[in-house]
């Protein structure tokens, strides 16, 4: 491999005013080319340009320089807690950087590499590394190569370091636990899922999560093998729902560097059978509340006779749920009545009310539903919840149900997904306009007056020989006509301010001219008039 | 059209007959009595006068579709009757003690200019 120049460019790369990421390449690929280093040259590059740019991915960039460098770098070593310091902490529990995974796993991965060297824990405190370590875990879905590799990079040194080893506590087992599967399992092992040794593991309690009700404390776990630990937890009879077990784990073996071995948080669930009881199906009318007869069935049997309501009537169906293991009365979060039209295979679903466990049917008011089709329903009872393991769709009978004839059924409902209809967009229609001939008629007619008058002045005698043949008559005539022309123009294409403007050029002479013409005429008129 | 009132006020004191002798009295009078000039101003003002009822009758016949266009037309020829009107009054010598300091050709340059002014806006409004 032809080194040549790459030893004099990449010394020279390393100089004081340089960023402290350029150091850091220049100063990894001399070493990883086993070039010669200038090592005092590189920490002196490396003071000036951390003092200048303080940010925690420079840091981390000084942190691995400074752990492959001879020579003093204790200083270095030192602001790893200033630097710590500058991390967010969010929602107790997670230690970030702003900069994001990248930086964060940088600075952690750094930190230890130096520490490695200066062969002194880094200065974090237990839960900050616990902490750094929660959010290393929470961040498996990651967006760029390089955080990619730099989170992988950091993980590896939080398990094999020599001064923080965060410990993992893991459910191993499904999230149910049930009668004939009562073990709570758990994985105790290093980050990434190696064994630590064995431990002593103890479940410190279990709490009822809506109850809050402590259901065992301090039960050991059994070990099963180097790293999965495992607690009967039916032993203790808990009642179904969903438990948090806090557990915290001991070495056998005195060690100082495993972190985070109390207060981890593991959730079950406790699930049970469930059993119906006294189930009673009954028709009445719409003002009473019980039914007068009703009919019992019993889980899995149908009933026998098939029920009739009509429109005035409802349907009543009242059951117990009871839980199988201790026999109490429990609810379900999901008890729906399906009503199916045995002939168009229509299915209309009801909820029960969840407090009295009971399904009041007003026939009438639903009847928009069922889509006023009268004819066999067939009912079935579904139960489930997440708690219950054999949830069930039961198949109570059959009712006949007799809507008022007449009722037009809703059209199938206009499928949702199909196209709708086309808009047919209608532009405004023109106004209508007289014909043709009709506008004709009456434009002639309304130029038809001039003619009259012309006619009325010729035999008034109008005066036109006395038209004084002066330029300022002509002008003024002139002009005048101008401006009449000028409007012409402006109705046909013209706007208002292009007029405006020309009018006003024409104003000047016309009214020059107009001033002179009409004054003429005056002196002539006191002329005449003197003498 | 109290100025042609002292005409016809010497008709008033003749026994009262029908409509007809009346306008026919009037209509003679006027013909003696108006000069020239008041007369080719009357021309134009029933010349004027005609054209507007025409153009009302064709609104009325097909409608007021084009309504701008109606307006503009109709007050233009209302517009201009007034000016006219406003015209005859000042030049008339009759009237002279209440126009004083307006000569005829002062009257003459104010029609001008206000049918100037007129017929910008009317055009503007024909659209």
């Amino acid at each position: 491999f032809p080194v040549g120049d790459t030893q004099k460019v990449l010394s020279e790369a390393i100089k004081d005013s340089v960023p402290v990421a350029d150091i850091f390449y220049a100063f990894s690929a001399l070493k990883n080319l086993g070039l010669q280093v200038d090592n005092a040259k590189v920490t002196s590059a490396l003071t000036e340009a951390l003092k200048k740019d303080d940010s925690p991915q420079s840091a981390g960039y000084g942190f691995f320089v400074a752990s492959q460098l001879t020579g003093d770098t204790k200083k270095i070593f030192d602001s790893i807690e200033d630097v710590v310091a500058q991390a967010d902490e969010v929602d107790d529990k997670y230690l970030q950087f702003e900069g994001g995974l990248y930086t964060t796993a940088l600075v952690v991965d750094g930190a230890y590499k130096l520490a490695a060297k200066e062969k002194k824990a880094p200065t974090m405190s237990d839960d900050k590394v616990v902490k750094f370590a929660n959010y290393f875990l929470s961040r498996k879905h990651v967006h760029q190569l390089r955080a990619a590799y730099q989170l992988v990079s950091v993980i590896k040194t939080l398990t094999d370091n020599q001064f923080h080893i965060p410990v993992a506590i893991t459910l191993a087992s499904p999230v149910a636990v049930t009668s004939s599967s009562p073990n709570v399992k758990v994985q105790v092992t290093n980050l990434l899922g190696g064994s630590i040794g064995s431990l002593t593991v103890t479940a410190d309690s279990a709490k009822h999560i809506s109850s809050e009700a402590i259901v065992l404390s301090k039960k050991p776990f059994t070990s099963k093998d180097s790293s999965t630990y495992e607690l009967n937890f039916m032993q203790a009879k808990p009642v179904r729902g969903f438990y948090k077990i806090i557990i915290s784990a001991k070495p056998s073996k005195e060690d100082k560097k495993l972190l985070g071995l109390t207060g981890a948080e593991v959730e079950v669930k406790v699930t049970t059978q469930v059993s119906i009881e006294n189930v009673e199906i009954g028709v009445a009318d719409k003002d009473q509340t019980t039914a007068a007869r009703t009919t019992k069935v019993q889980y899995p049997g149908k009933a026998s006779t098939v029920f009739e309501a009509d429109y005035h009537q409802k349907i009543i169906v009242k059951f117990q749920l009871k839980d199988k293991a201790d026999g109490t009365k429990m609810s379900a979060h999901q008890t729906f009545l399906k009503l199916t039209n045995q002939k168009t295979n229509q299915e209309i679903i009801f909820v029960a009310d969840a407090a009295s466990n009971k399904f009041d049917l007003d026939i009438g008011s639903s009847a928009g539903q069922f889509g006023h089709l009268s004819g066999k329903y067939s009912m079935e009872l579904i139960i489930g919840d997440a708690v219950i393991e054999n949830p069930f769709s039961w198949a109570l009978g059959e009712v006949n149900l007799n809507f008022p004839e007449g009722q037009t059924p809703k059209d199938k409902g206009l499928d949702r997904y199909a196209k709708k209809p086309e808009i047919k967009h209608l532009f405004r229609e023109p106004e209508k306009r007289p014909a043709a001939v009709v506008s004709t008629v009456f434009t002639f007619l309304v130029l038809a007056p001039v003619l009259i008058l012309v006619l009325l002045w010729m035999k008034i005698g109008v005066n036109v020989s006395n038209f004084p043949m002066s330029l300022s008559a002509v002008g003024f005539h002139l002009c005048l006509a101008a401006i009449f022309g000028l409007y012409y123009l402006y109705w046909v294409e013209l706007n208002m301010f292009q007029t405006v403007r020309y009018l006003g050029l024409l104003a000047l002479p016309t009214f020059i001219f107009g001033n002179r013409l009409l004054s003429g005429i005056a002196s002539k008129r006191k002329g005449e008039k003197k003498v | 059209m109290s100025k042609r009132g002292d005409t016809s006020a010497a008709l008033k004191s003749a026994p009262s007959e029908n409509l007809v002798s009346v306008l026919k009295k009037f209509y003679d009078e006027y013909m003696t009595s108006t000069s020239k000039r008041l007369k080719i101003v009357d021309a134009y003002l029933v010349y004027i006068l005609f054209t507007g009822v025409i153009q009302f009758v064709y609104c009325a016949l097909v409608g007021t579709f084009p309504f701008n266009s109606f307006l503009s037309g109709f007050i233009s020829t209302v517009g201009s009757f007034v000016l006219a009107v406003c015209l005859r009054l000042q030049v008339n010598p009759q009237n002279k003690t209440d126009f004083v300091g307006i000569s005829p050709e002062r009257a003459f340059a104010d029609f001008i200019f206000a049918h100037v002014i007129l017929h910008l806006v009317v055009i503007n409004f024909i659209g």
